[in-house]
């Protein structure tokens, strides 16, 4: 099987299965252009060795996985605890982490990546309350407490 | 201290009534007292509008105190009603006392509380790309997304600004009908008249009121400028009777009436956020609909079935019942009638309508004051079996 070389940010060259590494539109479509394997290593200069790593073990779990479907809406309905237990336990991380896997996968083009990504914040978003919200993601309350309570008000049309 | 205009965005002024007004140009300068910031381009373009009259322009200027309020004058008559949506976090409605200021004074027109200076937020969340953050609202129900948005200003106004909250209450109401089965067709006919008027009111020339495509681009009220009036909408606009929020009037033709009330809820989701189908009425509204017997729609807009579906019968019976009724405990038929003034009371089969002073909505005829704040919101649940008999 071929095999291609990723650079990271930091200047780490990472070898890695082109199916895998295909898993990334971005890349996919960089090889599509050369037409060939690349014997030099493509650069990620958006991504560090770190984050690199993760996000090449996800490839790496996810290599078989159907293609996303094109229309992203056409999930809509799946809601943001539908994780599968691997998923979870892989966005088990720090915050930056996260932060950073989530924007790599935006960046390398890794739709299903960056759904798990936004599903994780959403857990961590799910069923707190503001305060416990601003506690989790070190938020700054700014409102002053007539806002609070005016804000409060306005959206109790969605408690109904 | 940031300028002023950080924190204020639009600011509508209606005048409320028939006085021939002159205004005077703004003054070249203005005394700011030491207390009082001054940002010199904070000026902020108004619309005042003499009724049945094209608006015009004024000037209004906007100073913050150390305290954190910010004040705002204005070089025209006071006699006005404002209403001003802050950059954040919340809008504020102000009133005017009714008093005819010299031509040349200037105004206090209100003071609004704020917290100051703003926070510059460094969370996770915050750095996300908007795309990002809002991939993840669209993962969030609806309380979550509520509680989301009460966290910060900022996500407080990007939340609102998305109109995530009513799109996340109907997704969830498609979901989740508040027990309410077999509701997705009628959710697929709201989507699908929400995607129509969408597509229509692209069009620079689609009058946002009666659809007519003889509209001029004219910026007014609303979050989200410019909209585009017709002349003739443009000067039925603002009656007496109009919402605060909303430039409601009586349409001059008939292909208005639904395509407005939907791109109305379409356009401005947040101030009234409703579920299925909501439409504004004021006491001049119902009555000149009830004289009339209906609402007309126009037919290419929704599917006809669906078109008359149950305005009509709510409407009849407004005046004679001020309780609906529905035989049969369909459960599919229910009415919300939300605002300040009028509380809605379900029960099974039956929805109580009532003010606050527990006058039944029969009552309010002639006593239901031709005041902005009397205009109610109709929140209309309706299914295809609504329909039968129809």
């Amino acid at each position: 099987m071929s095999q291609i070389i990723l650079l990271s940010s930091d200047n780490v060259e990472m070898k890695v299965d082109k199916e895998v590494a295909e898993r990334s539109i971005l890349i996919k479509n960089m090889l599509e252009d050369v037409g060939e394997t690349p014997d030099q290593a493509i650069p990620i200069p958006n991504v560090n060795e770190g984050v690199l790593r993760k996000v090449i073990e996800w490839c790496e779990h996810h290599r078989n996985d159907p293609p996303p479907p094109a229309d992203e809406d056409s999930d809509s309905r799946k809601k943001s605890t539908d994780i599968e237990e691997w998923d979870q336990k892989f966005m088990q991380v720090d915050q930056e982490m996260l932060f950073e896997i989530i924007l790599a996968a935006n960046y390398l083009d890794i739709k299903p990546l960056l759904d798990v990504g936004c599903k994780t914040v959403a857990n961590m978003i799910k069923g707190k309350s503001p305060e416990e919200i601003r506690k989790t993601f070190n938020i700054q309350n700014d409102f002053t407490p007539e806002e609070e309570d005016q804000i409060r008000r306005e959206n109790e049309w969605a408690e109904e | 201290m940031p300028p002023v205009q950080s924190k204020l965005r639009d600011i509508h002024i209606w005048m409320a009534e028939e006085n021939d007004y002159t205004l005077p140009g703004c003054p070249e300068e203005i005394e700011w007292g030491e207390d009082y910031f001054y940002e010199p381009d904070a000026g902020i373009n108004l619309l005042v509008r003499k009724s049945s009259k094209k608006p015009f322009p004024v000037t209004i200027r906007a100073g913050m105190q150390r305290s954190g309020k910010i004040f705002l004058w204005c070089n025209g008559p006071c006699d006005v009603r404002m209403i001003c949506e802050r950059y954040l976090p919340v809008s504020s409605q102000c009133f005017i006392p009714r008093r005819i200021s010299p031509p040349d004074e200037l105004v206090l027109l209100a003071s609004i509380p704020t917290s100051n200076p703003p926070v510059v937020q460094t969370s996770m969340l915050h750095n996300f790309p908007q795309e990002i953050f809002l991939k993840v609202c669209g993962k969030l129900r609806l309380n979550d997304l509520v509680d989301l948005s009460q966290t910060c200003r900022s996500f407080l106004s990007m939340i609102s600004q998305e109109q995530l909250l009513w799109h996340s209450k109907l997704k969830e109401t498609q979901h989740h009908p508040l027990g309410l089965e077999e509701f997705d067709n009628t959710i697929n006919y709201f989507g699908e008249a929400v995607k129509y008027i969408d597509d229509i009111t692209e069009s620079p020339n689609c009058c946002r009121q009666c659809l007519s495509s003889s509209a001029q681009n004219r910026t007014f009220v609303g979050k989200i400028n410019p909209v585009f009036l017709c002349e003739t909408c443009l000067h039925t606009s603002y009656p007496d009777t109009m919402p605060f929020h909303l430039p409601i009037s009586t349409p001059h033709n008939a292909v208005s009436d639904w395509g407005y009330y939907v791109a109305s809820w379409y356009r401005y989701g947040r101030l009234v956020p409703g579920m299925t189908f909501h439409s504004y009425f004021s006491r001049n509204r119902i009555n000149t609909l009830i004289e009339k017997g209906q609402i007309r729609m126009p037919k290419h807009f929704l599917p006809s079935d669906i078109l008359q579906f149950l305005i009509k019968p709510v409407l009849e019976n407004v005046p004679a019942v001020g309780r609906f009724d529905f035989e049969g405990g369909d459960q599919f038929s229910r009415f919300q009638f939300w605002n300040n003034r009028l509380q809605w009371n379900r029960s099974r089969d039956t929805m109580m309508i009532r003010t606050f002073d527990g006058r039944g909505l029969h009552e309010l005829g002639e006593s239901f004051d031709a005041s902005p704040a009397d205009q109610f919101v109709m929140f209309v649940y309706v299914s295809t079996d609504d329909l039968q008999g129809f």
